[in-house]
């Protein structure tokens, strides 16, 4: 088969996935649905009754196979689709509401009214016209539902056939109304009471549908779903799926008087591996069909691939697969039965170039596949592994993400279990697949002081190259994280990236929990004495009494006041972790995932019961590290040192939006060594305030016997509660984004060594994920070895003074583009031609656009 | 009394860190101010005045007004949403810049001290020890201020920096002993090979150039000194001048590499920020082909030779 025909296949696969509208897949929820209502009367363990709906599943729903994929499946009746998650429900109201143009005009009327019964029973006229003053001086809107159905809409669409749009809105989604584990969450975490009365009502008044986090203060939220882990794919590819059907039916006949709880979960093991079972041996049977079906049609290349499949299919996953072919469809099969399981619930791939090594090995060893073939096959499961990462998400959100969270990381690199290098050929392949398939899926590079210096110089190549999906993991530091929270030597040698920068160990971290804190937030309840004051208006009482604004006299008593609502949000969040584990162990166990975890039928313990190992709890800290430092070191200095102005002056220009107050915004726009300069003081403030978090976390425990872990990782929330945020004092505006993850936000025109060490002041070996970004122009990596090499120091560097992780942002043409039209928001990205360096937002026009075709062209 | 050592006081415009192209390794590069030459095609033409100079630039002026009522000395106006300076009026005081929500008014060029640059170069050490990188000081021409350049070099060879200087060469011939002991590495640029071309295009003299070329060879051999040749489309590129150039460096004794620097039109920005904008001189792309064309013929005359782009 000649190379540009390749490339024309995994073109159009990508511009399927790229461009085609997804389709709504009902199948799932209908035969989910129908198993339930035939067992709600029956009195068998909820683990069972997840797996007995998962069977009919597996066992009825439409098996779609495409005869221009080499890899056969997919996860829905679909190819471009996405399935409901009906019992979990985190998106039921979405679909119940944005769906149907009328229901979502009933709703906003509804919000509209609960809005102002909120503000009525909790204001006063002049509280009221206070929130109507500050929020005119917004430049930006709060989110706003819209008024675009979701298949109308022009931010992510999703379509959905009208005979389905029907069932489901007048036959499935009223059955599962009170039922789901999101309304569980919901009404148990409400039960614990633990914010006043009023921000409950606020909080039913915001026009939000979706249940993806459950909003528990005005500065913390729970996932409303435990996800995040990855799936021990090694084995089940190795030994296949009857084998393990074998060993839960042993485990069942040694266990056969044990207690009743333990049968329980071994009843609804046998019952998930043989959904499992079945739905493989239909995709077989699938392929056999479209194999028939072809038979008469003259495309003989499509002819060819589905007898490849058929092979491979006979054999994966039901069998040890015996070739990279096979273990790459095994994985996706895999993939497809657990994913279908527990939608959107992340269980990325994990360290793909050593789980399919041995198998190209022997490949290439007996001459049956060459570098090229595999690559191809790789780029077109890192498409399909891509296609996965989308959710029917609201049109509040919409806005602020993309098509694909490219949250399910591949990892590369790295040590092997027993501590020596991993590199290999394939490492490489995956690099050049993922450059090539443009997959916009996420790729780990796992470095350490042993790794191969091509490792390093090929990553800086495809930087160098406008591709920004691949970012770098500092192993020496993620070592000392992991020995910290408790794992082996060898768990964390084998450590491998999950949700979006979250270290798991594939098979042993099961289903990490995700919560965040807002810091600016807590900041705000300091500031105000327990209240705070978002877009939307005042929440009285929603933190502690720490202190009126002008009764700090000293910078330290305000940073104990901030320290004591964190603590106290923290407590919060421990408390409604543990709410929200307890509901999904007590009503929605996870069979069909517990199975592909070690540990499991040892200890013949669901994963919602800790059968895993402990489970984290990951808190991510968000709104965020760098605007929360600034703005303290802000307060430190002019406030305490300076005594330009007083705190509560600074508060009265935040609440109007620094308007009107000159003199306070010009003093602290100007105040420099800001977070991200490279100034020890500032530096020392990002690191005592992280510090604090750190060990204020270790005091709790999960549900499942786990703890609570920091994560520095913002995804796209900053920009959400940006929106919702008024003016910080650090002199961010109303609206604004807040700086991502572990960025820096105020930014002197001091490139990246500043920025790299700011970062570093934080003590990582504390954090088991962060995100670090950088944006620069493909110039400032350069194109020759010896500039590429001087960017390998700059990354060496970093990882030595303590970094933990890095995604440089190589500044695409079209990001550029954008850059010039929100100047604001770009301000970072910098540009290196020859011995001239610039800022790409303080050029000319003209040289601005100059440098966007310099980019184009590379 | 003149403040000496660490004490010294300088022009400065920039600072800047991760420098790729002044030297080996990552390198932090300071730009003293002031400048005999008065090349049209200035990558930095904020550095050739050896004063502080006010910058205006348009497209992130929002026209509030704040800068002309700052101005004490009258010196500015508003004239169809845009700001125009007199000149002759302004003093480069800072009061319009210091009034300037936007960052549109700036100004450029600030006395600094030896320790105070000293410990903003020393600030990046780890990523210097990382590459085998250090300081640059370049401008303008540095040699310009010998007193604060060579308090500098001496300053940065007491921390242990490796430092290294860029010059065009068109400074007094006895300072040349002074800035060979003191920098570990000169970056030293040949712009034309002939005197009367090298005169009209840049206003320097051939004769101190080259004198101070030889020089330095001697005192620093080719570990210490590097050639540089910016690619000026149409005013060094033909084949002539390339030859010249070539000549020059054999007849003085080099051997070395050859850093090419290929002519970008970047700069244009800058001298519209300095209200010079109608000095400067687009010189038009540089094709590839006369890239390599280059490349062969100084590979042919002996010479290899490295792009900094």
């Amino acid at each position: 088969m000649s190379r540009p025909h390749c490339e024309d296949r995994i073109a159009r696969i990508r511009e399927r996935y790229r461009t085609e509208t997804p389709f709504i897949s009902i199948q799932r929820a209908r035969l989910y649905t129908e198993s339930r209502r035939e067992t709600d009367r029956e009195k068998i363990s909820a683990g069972s009754r997840v797996a007995l709906a998962m069977k009919n599943v597996f066992e009825k729903m439409d098996i779609h196979v495409d005869a221009a994929d080499r890899i056969a499946g997919a996860w829905t009746e679909n190819y471009v689709g996405i399935p409901i998650d009906i019992e979990r429900g985190l998106f039921n109201q979405t679909l119940e509401v944005e769906l149907d143009a009328a229901a979502m005009a009933k709703r906003k009327v509804e919000s509209a009214l609960k809005f102002a019964r909120f503000l009525a029973r909790n204001y006063s006229i002049s509280d009221m016209v206070g929130v109507a003053v500050s929020t005119a001086k917004f430049d930006v809107p709060p989110p706003s539902l819209g008024s675009s159905t979701m298949d109308r809409r022009r931010v992510n669409p999703y379509r959905i056939r009208s005979a389905d749009r029907r069932e489901l809105l007048e036959d499935i989604l009223p059955y599962w109304r009170g039922k789901t584990a999101a309304d569980i969450v919901r009404r148990d975490v409400a039960a614990l009471r633990l914010c006043p009365d009023s921000f409950s009502e606020f909080i039913e008044a915001l026009p939000a549908t979706a249940r993806e986090v459950t909003i528990i203060s005005p500065a913390a939220a729970i996932g409303t779903w435990q996800g995040h882990l990855i799936l021990d794919y090694e084995t089940a590819m190795s030994r296949g799926l009857l084998a393990m059907r074998e060993d839960v039916e042993d485990r069942m006949r040694r266990a056969a008087n044990g207690p009743a709880k333990a049968a329980d979960f071994l009843t609804a093991a046998k019952t998930a591996i043989d959904g499992a079972v079945t739905f493989a041996e239909r995709l077989y049977a699938a392929v056999e069909a479209a194999l028939n079906r072809a038979g008469a049609s003259g495309d003989a290349r499509g002819r060819a691939f589905l007898s490849q499949s058929l092979a491979d299919c006979r054999v994966a996953p039901l069998h040890p697969a015996r070739s990279f072919r096979q273990a790459v469809q095994s994985f996706w099969t895999l993939k497809n039965i657990s994913d279908l399981a527990m939608p959107f619930n992340v269980h990325a791939p994990g360290r793909l170039d050593q789980i399919f090594l041995p198998y190209f090995k022997r490949d290439v060893e007996r001459g049956e596949i060459s570098g090229d073939e595999a690559r191809e096959i790789l780029e077109e499961l890192f498409l399909k592994v891509m296609s996965h990462n989308m959710r029917p998400g609201s049109s509040l959100t919409a806005e602020f993400t993309q098509r694909y969270e490219g949250s399910e990381p591949v990892t590369l690199g790295g040590l092997t279990r027993s501590g020596e290098d991993a590199t290999n050929e394939l490492t490489y392949i995956m690099l050049e697949a993922a450059e090539r398939s443009k997959a916009s899926l996420n790729f780990v590079v796992r470095l350490h002081p042993r790794s191969p210096e091509k490792l390093y110089r090929e990553t800086a190549k495809i930087h160098s190259r406008c591709v920004s999906s691949v970012s770098m993991m500092n192993d020496e530091i993620c070592f000392a994280a992991m020995a910290k929270s408790g794992f082996s030597e060898e768990d964390a040698n084998d450590y491998a990236i999950t949700g979006c920068v979250d270290m798991a160990v594939a098979g042993r971290t099961g289903g990490e929990g995700f919560s965040s804190i807002l810091l600016c937030r807590a900041l705000d309840m300091a500031l105000r004495n327990g209240d705070t004051k978002t877009a939307a208006g005042i929440v009285k009482g929603a933190g502690l009494r720490t202190g009126a604004p002008d009764s700090f006299k000293s910078f330290e008593q305000l940073l104990e006041a901030f320290f004591a609502q964190l603590d106290n949000e923290i407590a919060k969040i421990a408390a409604a972790a543990r709410a929200r584990d307890a509901v999904y162990a007590r009503i929605l166990p996870a069979p069909n995932i517990s199975l592909f975890l070690k540990g499991t039928l040892d200890s013949m313990k669901d994963m919602t019961e800790g059968g895993a190992d402990g489970g984290v709890e990951g808190v991510l800290l968000m709104s965020s590290v760098a605007n929360v430092t600034d703005s303290l070191f802000t307060i430190k200095k002019l406030v305490f040192e300076r005594r330009l102005f007083s705190l509560s002056r600074l508060i009265r220009a935040m609440d109007d939006n620094f308007k009107g107050h000159r003199r306070v915004r010009t003093a602290v726009l100007s105040l420099p060594g800001k977070w991200g300069n490279g100034n020890p003081e500032s530096d020392d403030i990002a690191r005592s305030v992280t510090n604090h978090i750190f060990g204020e976390l270790k005091k709790h425990k999960t549900y499942k016997g786990g703890f609570l872990a920091p994560f520095i990782n913002s995804m796209t929330a900053h920009t959400i509660d940006g929106r919702m945020s008024l003016a910080t004092p650090d002199g961010r505006r109303a609206g604004m984004p807040f700086a991502a993850s572990c960025n820096p936000y105020n930014v002197e025109k001091n490139g990246p060594t500043g920025v790299l060490k700011s970062i570093a002041a934080i003590d990582f070996t504390e954090v088991l994920g962060c995100a670090a970004n950088i944006r620069l122009h493909p110039s400032a990596i350069g194109g020759s070895d010896e500039t590429r090499d001087k960017w390998i120091s700059l990354i060496k560097t970093y990882f030595r003074l303590g970094g933990e992780q890095l995604q440089p942002t190589v500044a695409s043409a079209e990001m550029l583009r954008r850059a010039q039209k929100n100047p604001g928001a770009h301000k970072d990205i910098i540009v290196k031609v020859g011995g001239y360096s610039a800022y790409f937002t303080e050029l000319g026009r003209e040289i601005q656009n100059e440098i966007i075709s310099r980019s184009e062209h590379s | 009394m003149k403040d000496c050592g660490a004490e010294t006081k300088g022009l400065i415009f920039d600072i800047q860190r991760y420098a790729l192209y002044d030297g080996p390794g990552i390198r932090t590069t300071v730009f003293l101010k002031g400048c005999p030459l008065k090349c049209s095609w200035c990558h930095n033409p904020e550095s050739q005045s050896a004063r502080a100079e006010a910058s205006y630039f348009g497209e992130k002026c929002v026209a509030c007004g704040a800068c002309v009522k700052a101005c004490a000395a009258g010196a500015l106006a508003m004239k169809k949403r845009a700001v125009v300076r007199d000149p002759r009026k302004c003093s480069a005081c800072g009061a319009c810049a210091a009034a300037c929500e936007t960052g549109a008014m700036e100004i450029i060029g600030r006395v600094a001290t030896v320790a105070e640059i000293a410990d903003a170069v020393e600030a990046d050490r780890p990523f210097y020890e990382e590459s085998g990188g250090g300081a640059t000081v370049s401008g303008g021409e540095p040699t310009t201020q010998p007193d604060f350049l060579f308090a500098l070099l001496e300053e940065f060879r007491k921390r242990g920096i490796h430092s290294a200087v860029e010059t065009c060469g068109a400074f007094n011939n006895s300072l040349a002993s002074r800035l060979a002991e003191l920098a570990d590495l000169i970056l030293f640029d040949i712009k034309h090979p002939d005197p009367g071309m090298l005169k009209e295009l840049t206003g320097a003299n051939l004769e101190v150039v080259e004198r101070n070329f030889s020089n330095l060879i001697q005192l620093k051999g080719e570990s210490g000194l590097i050639a540089r040749v910016p690619l000026i489309p149409g005013a060094n590129t033909d084949e002539s001048a390339i030859e010249g150039v070539a000549e020059m460096l054999i007849r003085n004794g080099y051997r070395g590499l050859i850093h090419l620097m290929p002519y970008n039109s970047m700069a244009a920005t800058k001298w519209l920020k300095i209200g010079r904008g109608g000095e400067y001189r687009n010189f038009g792309a540089l094709e590839e082909d006369v890239i390599s064309r280059i490349v062969n013929q100084l590979g042919e005359a002996g010479f290899k030779t490295f792009i900094n782009r």
